[in-house]
């Protein structure tokens, strides 16, 4: 004790400088030099175009601007868009839940399996997700006879583009909520089976609010899909303007038709949803790893 | 190898972590440095293995002053708790490491390599492991390879950071013997990092008790044992009873508890006894009636070869725990409610501020 | 199997939580109504044509480029989005600099952004007038690199992604073994970092491969659609579709979910060796 209390202190005490241990880190100029570079990189292909989208979409004024986005061509594919939204996003949002809640509180063979699967519509081609609806339901396709018969068409219309939008979109919100409740168990779910509640209000009271914000998630991005998807509902439209043209494809017609500034308005216009999407999903990060 | 620390700080923003530490450990010394979590030890280790810098003092190894060197003049071996073995390696790659990433002027043949990792794996009895991962050995498996891999490049001092904390009990015992051993074969300058004061006492030369980074006491482990310097030691050492009073006319008072103590000036104190320096007593066979405390006892454990007694004074508030042998036990012929006196055997006082 | 065991099984595999039969049942109807007997008809309608008529129809010239070409650009973008992608995550996990949260929330433009926009978008900037098109010495729009412009564009996310996590639960301890140890940070780089990111990295990239490989609506405006020359096998299919050719749409479609599959299959049997390997139990 007495030796602790000496508070004199020697001459040659050195005083150093805080810092991180050199073979810990890189060098500063790497540093610099490696976020410059991602800086850059991201910079080129992320920020500048979605800067150019709304620069476009303004280069004559907004009064061209408001005129674009208020042409009868513009209005009813928006009006599609958001029909098709209204009709697939709760669909699949109530099926998302139901996959990720088989695969992750039952045990059985093959789960694995049907994860993948169910998986597929995100790996593969757009063109190919409107194809097979073609191939199914098209006048040569293998029902097409038999609807042709009783005057059911399935494809070229709102219809088949909500078929072929459900099947793009199928994934998003099991892919957000598999690895959550992967992570969470079955234990809160089997105390309130313990406990004396049903399976339905253990979903709502124990499951649900402990996967809200995955969930969230997984519907912005549905729903940004459901929107933007062009390739799946390219095939399956039919293309008649006015009728079958959502958003993606009346930018396609505005600047095949040389009307750049009407393609860029629309384009911006779901720019700012993707846009909205994004902070949202930052938010909810931001909520979900914040201590409650 | 001896090393050398003088007048070491260390503070993070607001928070000083080490302050001003003092100690020397000797060449070939194993030394402990033992304190709660939070208590600046783990930092300790760190700044002596160069993973951090202090803000003040010196580090000599050898004589030679090292404060600001970087990690690889230091030629320390650290053991990390939770082992930081390289799982995308064989067990054999990872105690050659060290070994493959010397400069080629410097780097043995792969024979020699070769011989070197077949000589640790004797060492850490892991023979028959060499070309497994990891992931496929027990915890305590893993941490004898850690040590095999710090010792690959023959360091010149060894810095164990909890090694045995994440191991369960029985594993842990083993390895503190099997190191104790292994110490005394290699017989390099080492120093332990735990909270856990049976480890310390049982694997360390000398021990350092250090607390919210301040070194409160260094010793052998009997010394710190036997003499505390301060109510922290106390109290961290072992389980103790504390029993409150005051001070006056250099006499430590809680009713007829009387025990003379070198203060003379008036203050509130606490009389520190370890469960195991008290005699039971009846009433006709008190020796000194002023070392005697009245109690009840209310639970008894009667596992092992100690008896462990939990006891109620007579302020109701006061919790008394006491240990007696199985034979004095049987002697005594107690049981529970029944009323006892406890004598103490020894007593140590010291003043609250 | 003796009685006994086939007891204990019965017994195990009873669900703790009711509804597992309706549960699954709605599932893999879904599934199966919507994503695999869809699916299966590239299967049932190729097999019709037979194996002579499968080679037939993807052994025109036209197709044969087509495939080539989105091969060889789907595998240059998602190569490049492979050494950025490790380098951003990188960047993003480990060093502080003001706005990289934005950076890093930015990052899933792409996810969200419709791929006509991107497309429009990249096509009229990487035009010779545009304002990045005219800054090149050489032509982007309307040739290869276009193409492979855009298909780096679609990419980016996926091997940030994966790589983010798997570095930020790397934890220090690991460098600090391997700095103790001697090695020089490029080495502790190299052997020590490289591999426990390799798993992950590579399952970005062929995520982003398969992505880039079935591209559409980002590529259509700024390929220029040349035959022989900037013609994509997405875009082919739609082409040979519009003509009523469902033999040739069907057959190219079925090489490309071909190899959708055997990625899937590789990033599967990746992830299952490196968890069988190294895996912490």
């Amino acid at each position: 004790m007495a030796e602790l209390s000496v508070s004199t202190k020697p001459g040659n005490l050195l005083q150093t400088r805080r810092r991180v241990a050199r073979t810990l880190t890189e060098p500063l100029w790497i540093r610099t030099l490696l976020t410059v570079i991602v800086i850059a990189f991201i910079a080129l292909f992320l920020i500048l175009p979605l800067i150019f989208i709304f620069a476009q979409a303004f280069q004559n004024g907004v009064g061209v601007y408001w005129a674009a986005v208020s042409s009868s061509d513009a209005l009813s594919s928006i009006t599609l868009t958001l029909t098709v939204l209204v009709i697939v996003v709760p669909i699949n949002t109530v099926f998302g839940i139901l996959l990720a809640w088989t695969t992750t509180k039952y045990r059985f063979r093959g789960k694995s399996l049907v994860v993948t699967l169910a998986d597929l519509p995100f790996s593969i081609s757009p063109v190919i997700g409107g194809l097979i609806f073609v191939l199914m339901f098209g006048d040569h396709g293998i029902l097409g006879p038999w609807l042709l018969a009783h005057h059911i068409q399935l494809v070229f219309n709102t219809i088949g583009i909500c078929i072929a939008t459900l099947f793009v979109t199928y994934p998003f919100v099991a892919r957000e909520l598999i690895p959550l409740m992967e992570n969470q168990g079955r234990l809160e779910e089997e105390a309130s089976l313990v406990l004396g509640a049903g399976t339905l209000r253990t979903f709502f009271k124990v499951t649900l609010p402990n996967i809200k914000w995955g969930l969230l998630y997984g519907v912005i991005l549905c729903s940004a899909r459901a929107i933007g998807d062009f390739g799946a509902v390219s095939v399956v439209s039919g293309h008649i303007v006015g009728q079958t043209n959502t958003m993606p494809l009346q930018v396609q017609a505005f600047y095949d038709g040389y009307q750049m500034t009407a393609a860029f308005a629309l384009s911006s216009l779901m720019s700012v949803v993707a846009i909205v999407s994004l902070a949202l999903k930052s938010y909810i990060d931001w909520k979900s790893t914040r201590p409650e | 190898m001896s090393i050398e620390l003088r007048h070491i700080s260390k503070s993070y923003g607001p928070y000083q972590i080490l302050k001003d530490i003092n100690l020397t450990i000797q060449t070939g010394e194993l030394v402990a440095l033992l304190g709660p979590s939070g208590s600046g030890k783990t930092s300790l280790l760190r700044v002596l293995a160069g993973l951090e810098y202090a803000d003040e003092g010196l580090i000599l190894f050898h004589g030679e002053d090292l404060t600001n060197a970087p990690i690889k003049k230091r030629k320390a071996g650290f053991v990390f708790q939770h082992y930081a073995l390289f799982d995308t390696m064989t067990i054999r790659d990872n105690i050659a490491y060290g070994l493959n990433v010397k400069r080629r002027k410097d780097r043995p043949s792969k024979q020699q390599i070769r011989e070197r990792v077949d000589q640790l794996l004797h060492l850490v009895r892991l023979e028959p492991y060499g070309d497994r991962y990891p992931s496929q050995l027990s915890g305590g498996q893993r941490q004898r390879v850690a040590l095999a891999r710090a010792l690959a490049i023959q360091p010149h001092i060894l810095l164990l950071d909890e090694p045995f904390g994440a191991l369960d009990a029985k594993v842990r015992k083993e390895l503190r013997q099997w190191l104790r051993h292994l110490h005394q074969q290699v017989k390099m300058t080492s120093l332990l990092v735990t909270h856990d004061q049976e480890e310390a006492f049982e694997v360390a030369d000398r021990v350092i008790i250090i607390n919210k980074g301040q070194i409160e006491q260094i010793g052998t482990p009997s010394e710190v044992y036997e003499n505390p310097v301060n109510s922290f030691v106390y109290d961290f050492i072992g389980n103790v009873n504390q029993v409150r009073g005051t001070i006056s006319d250099g006499l430590f008072t809680n009713g007829s508890f009387r025990v003379p103590v070198d203060n003379t000036e008036q203050a509130d104190g606490v009389a520190f006894i370890r469960p195991d320096q008290f005699a039971i007593r009846t009433p006709d066979d008190i020796q000194e009636a002023g070392r005697t405390l009245a109690a009840t006892v209310t639970h008894i454990h009667p596992s092992g070869s100690i008896i462990k007694l939990e006891l109620i004074g007579q302020d109701e508030d006061q919790n008394l725990e006491v240990e007696v042998t199985r034979r004095e036990f049987d002697a005594l012929a107690l049981s529970k409610n029944q009323q006892v006196f406890l004598e103490a055997r020894k007593v140590k006082v010291f003043t609250v501020n | 199997m003796s009685v006994q065991s086939v007891k204990r099984n019965k017994a195990r595999d009873r669900q703790i939580i009711p509804g597992f039969g309706l549960s699954l049942g709605l599932s893999l109807s879904y599934l199966a109504l919507l994503v695999l007997i869809p699916l299966s008809m590239i299967f049932i309608y190729t097999s019709s044509l037979g194996w002579g008529g499968f080679v037939r129809e993807i052994s025109q010239p036209i197709v044969v480029s087509a495939l080539r070409l989105s091969f060889t650009t789907a595998l240059i973008a998602s190569l490049i989005n492979l050494v950025f992608g490790v380098l951003t995550a990188w960047v993003l996990v480990r060093y502080t600099f003001p706005g990289r949260k934005l950076l890093d929330g930015l990052l899933d433009l792409p996810f969200a952004l419709p791929t006509s926009v991107a497309g429009i978008t990249l096509a009229t900037l990487y035009a010779t007038n545009g304002w990045v098109g005219r800054l090149l010495p050489f032509k982007v729009s309307y040739t290869e690199v276009g193409i492979i412009v855009a298909l780096i564009l679609i990419g980016m996310p996926f091997v940030v992604r994966i790589v983010e996590p798997v570095l930020q639960n790397l934890g220090k301890e690991n460098e600090e073994a391997s700095a103790i140890l001697g090695a020089s940070r490029f080495q502790t780089l190299v052997h020590v970092i490289f591999p426990k990111i390799r798993p992950a990295a590579f399952s970005g990239f062929a995520l982003a491969f398969s992505r880039a490989l079935g591209e559409y609506g980002s590529v259509v405006f700024i390929a220029g659609n040349m035959p022989f020359k900037t013609e994509i096998a997405p875009l082919v299919i739609m082409q040979k579709l519009e003509a009523f050719d469902y033999d040739g749409a069907t057959s190219i479609a079925l090489v490309l979910l071909v190899a959708s599959f055997l990625i899937l299959f590789l990033i599967n049997f990746s992830q299952w060796l490196a968890k069988r390997k190294f895996a912490d139990q």
